[in-house]
């Protein structure tokens, strides 16, 4: 019998597309027969499509933060060269 | 052409500062996303940057190149988060070995038929949905985000997710997992308050 931690493991690697095909297909067809399950599936599929799509936006580092990594940079490789 | 990084550390650690410079311009964007990410302000984004390189820069004889740079250099980043994390004593405890949220089995039933995943709302463009998620993402226990932070922003595998963080494969599967049960959790308490609001 499967516990809650193998089951969170099981549908992590679903997620994953860690699954062999075959296992995959069982899985599906399971969770497709049970109103929740398929609700759980389909809202944590969302939920994965929509953090990607935020972790897409990327920041950029602002032109001071830039400017002083490099002055510290070459004051510490100048400290290295002395 | 551009040198691949490994070709840039062997020239980096033989004292090429330009080598390494370029390093830091490769991996400086990513740096201070996963900074702010993990870390959560620009300011403390900005420090995490700046240690990171001046640590890499200082330990960069000690790489010996058994993994990726830019494996290695996350997990610097990560270190001094962490540490700094500490540091200001922000850091809270959290175990491991249970659930972040608990709820009775009515609750769990409950939320579990609520499915707004074709909700026309359930868009980045809805901007208080993004807020929530993003401030979801913020309130998540320091283990998991920094997981999930991982998973985000470079895309990295769970195998080197556990090597940056020096943890086994199933933590890092558990420990992303459950970041993401509990964002799902969070935007479905969003909808049931959009829908009770109504």
């Amino acid at each position: 019998m499967m516990d809650f931690k193998n089951f969170c493991q099981f549908l992590s690697d679903y997620m994953e597309n860690e699954l062999e095909a075959d296992i995959c297909r069982d899985m599906e067809e399971l969770m497709g027969e049970d109103f929740c399950c398929r609700c759980m599936l389909k809202t944590f599929n969302k939920t994965l499509e929509l953090c990607r799509e935020m972790e897409q936006e990327m920041i950029e580092v602002p032109e001071h933060v830039h400017i002083r990594l490099y002055e510290v940079l070459h004051i510490e490789i100048q400290e290295n060269e002395d | 052409m551009a040198f691949e990084d490994e070709a840039l550390v062997e020239k980096a650690q033989k004292g090429d500062h330009a080598a390494f410079e370029e390093l830091v311009k490769r991996y400086e964007r990513k740096i201070y996303n996963l900074a702010y990410k993990i870390m959560g302000n620009a300011e403390d984004a900005s420090d995490v940057l700046q240690e990171t390189f001046i640590t890499a820069f200082r330990k960069l004889s000690t790489f010996r190149r058994e993994s990726n740079f830019s494996t290695w250099v996350y997990r610097v980043a990560v270190n001094v988060c962490l540490m700094k994390k500490r540091k200001e004593k922000k850091m809270k405890t959290v175990s491991l070995d249970v659930p972040i949220l608990y709820k009775d089995k009515d609750e769990i039933k409950r939320e579990l038929s609520d499915d707004w995943a074709k909700n026309p709302l359930a868009t980045l463009e809805n901007k208080e949905l993004k807020e929530t998620l993003n401030e979801a993402i913020k309130s998540l226990p320091e283990e998991y985000r920094t997981v999930f932070t991982l998973k985000g922003v470079e895309g990295l595998s769970n195998n080197e997710i556990a090597k940056i963080l020096k943890i086994s494969l199933p933590a890092v599967k558990s420990r992303l997992h459950r970041a993401r049960l509990f964002l799902r959790d969070k935007i479905s308490e969003y909808f049931k308050t959009q829908e009770t609001g109504k």
